[in-house]
């Protein structure tokens, strides 16, 4: 790529990143400035919170589609250069959907392993009764945290049209897909910061509120960006990367349902480090992929 | 295939749906941030008896909004697909795709992902709907009823998905004309053992469907509902793609007259 080519990419990065900014957080401070709470009374998403955060999700599509509207680079559903929302399952392909399916739970349900493992105390096989009636129900989770993350994709596939979508390819075009990586889950994860700040991920009960809350959505954007780009290049398509995402929001574990939280003993139960315990797994398996990933760019 | 399901999306006057769509939408939202939902007042001597719209008169009116989208969500597809094939068979389109370097089956693939692609982005739309409804209820009767909608939304689409799979090989392989015959005689049959049902059967049962102890029946019933959550779409989905191979099968010599 030249440097005009390179010069036009940045350009046409920069005016989606404006637009996606803008929209998002125009609609994230509209909800944060008037002092609305994220959780309700139970300490549980409020309605408005929620909404908040799926129509949040559906901000960087719009901005893909206003910024190709100014572009000029069309709205081509497939091939170099498009929306990548056309669907190939042939040479293989096919394996890394039902890897964007099932790594999710992988990685999740070794998470809460760890942290049962390092708390053993917070192991608590009755613990599930306060969350479901039904035992039978902490065991189904997965499996309908796996359907209705496939099925109701749309918010991950909002999220995936413009960051994988769109930005990432133009991040590799501009400076490789090492640094690109980076950047783009740093870009990603500070995107996420208004709703960082009203508690969305963390709360807001934490030391070194919301600084640490902060750096801690970056870390985890970079090493999920990696898995998501991996799976997006792979297929050329960001139905995977959709998949992924809505599987992963969804939380996909068993094992979540036996630990209670207040007996994590310390220094565990500080939200930084029992993020970073919950997310070890995730961050191996990204690390794992993107060696792979530079590996195979550099024999190719 | 693009362009295929571009002219569909063109044939079901896609863009005016999507405007239509787009524009309710951001009304109902300006509607339900205006007008927030209260809690059930209980009342009687005990405070366990409620009114159905005791203080969330806003919600009684809103909750309708969810519903009634969710139900035309599900039923669009099914009537899409008649208008569809009798467009192309106006347009000699299937004939005309023949003549293109395209596989044997991208045309019957094309309305198959069409009427996929239509359920997926009803559903979404419809989780959308709730969530805006959610998002300033109250504690109330009406927002047990869509939440109950909610669970059942993944079960309805599925259904929708279900339905569509029937109707496609029927208008594919007879015909539009002749498809919506076949349509009208099994619904036709349909009304008509209903009607008999309701001069000679038993209408006793009718006395025990009670809209609360359905919703009361969801919330006891939480592993039921997530097994149907999860086999639903999976049996749905793999019928489907059965449905698409059947079509193929039956479509796989029709060359002359394609299109009458």
């Amino acid at each position: 790529m030249n440097k005009a080519q390179k010069q036009a990419e940045t350009k046409n990065l920069l005016i989606y990143l404006g637009i996606t900014f803008a929209i998002s957080w125009a609609m994230f401070f509209s909800f944060i400035m008037p002092g609305n709470s994220f959780f309700d009374e139970n300490g549980s998403l409020s309605g408005i919170g929620n909404l908040i955060c799926t129509l949040g999700m559906l901000c960087p599509a719009l901005g893909v589609i206003i910024t190709r509207f100014i572009t000029k680079e069309g709205f081509k559903l497939s091939g170099e250069g498009s929306m990548m929302l056309g669907i190939d399952l042939k040479n293989r392909k096919y394996i890394f959907y039902i890897l964007a399916i099932l790594l999710p739970w992988v990685y999740t349900e070794l998470g809460y392993a760890l942290t049962a493992a390092l708390s053993p105390g917070a192991f608590d096989k009755d613990f599930f009764a306060g969350v479901t009636d039904d035992a039978r129900n902490a065991y189904m989770f997965p499996l309908m945290a796996i359907v209705s993350g496939v099925f109701f994709s749309f918010g991950g596939l909002g999220e995936e049209l413009g960051w994988r979508g769109y930005m990432m390819p133009k991040l590799i075009n501009i400076c490789g897909t090492g640094k690109a990586v980076i950047i783009g889950g740093i870009i990603w994860g500070i995107w996420h910061w208004p709703l960082t700040y009203v508690g969305h991920n963390f709360g807001t009960d934490y030391r070194g509120y919301p600084w640490v809350g902060f750096a801690g959505m970056a870390f985890l954007c970079v090493f999920m960006g990696i898995l998501l780009t991996f799976v997006t290049v792979k297929t050329g398509s960001v139905w995977p990367a959709a998949i992924l995402h809505a599987v992963n929001n969804a939380q996909p574990s068993i094992i979540q349902f036996f630990i209670n939280p207040e007996k994590i003993k310390p220094p565990f139960d500080e939200t930084a480090i029992s993020f970073l315990i919950r997310n070890l797994p995730l961050t191996i398996i990204a690390v794992l992929v993107f060696l792979l990933f530079m590996r195979k760019k550099k024999s190719a | 295939m693009g362009g295929m399901l571009y002219k569909d999306f063109l044939a079901v006057k896609g863009k005016k749906v999507l405007i239509i769509v787009l524009v309710c939408t951001l009304l109902f939202i300006a509607l339900r941030l205006a007008l927030p939902g209260a809690d059930m007042v209980k009342t009687g001597e005990t405070g366990e008896e409620t009114s159905f719209a005791d203080g969330n008169m806003i919600d009684a009116f809103l909750w309708t909004v969810p519903f009634l989208f969710a139900l035309a969500g599900i039923g669009l597809p099914a009537v899409w697909i008649k208008g569809l094939v009798a467009q192309d068979e106006k347009n000699k389109i299937r004939a005309f795709t023949k003549s293109l370097p395209f596989g044997k089956n991208t045309y019957i693939a094309s309305k198959y992902i069409f009427l996929a692609v239509a359920v997926y982005a009803a559903m979404s739309m419809e989780m959308i709907w709730c969530e805006i409804f959610f998002s300033r209820s109250g504690d109330n009767s009406f927002t047990d009823i869509v939440k109950t909608l909610q669970s059942f939304l993944i079960i309805l689409s599925s259904a929708s998905l279900f339905i569509s799979g029937i109707e496609l090989p029927f208008f594919l392989t007879l015909g539009s004309k002749k498809a919506t015959g076949v349509k009208s005689a099994i619904l036709e049959l349909l009304f008509l053992f209903v009607i008999g049902w309701f001069f000679f059967g038993n209408l006793d049962i009718f006395e025990k469907i009670d809209l609360f102890n359905m919703i009361e029946w969801t919330n006891t019933h939480g592993f039921e509902i997530n097994m149907m959550i999860v086999l639903c779409p999976v049996i749905a989905s793999i019928l489907y793609f059965l449905s698409y191979k059947l079509t193929c099968a039956i479509n796989r010599n029709r060359e002359a007259g394609i299109d009458e």
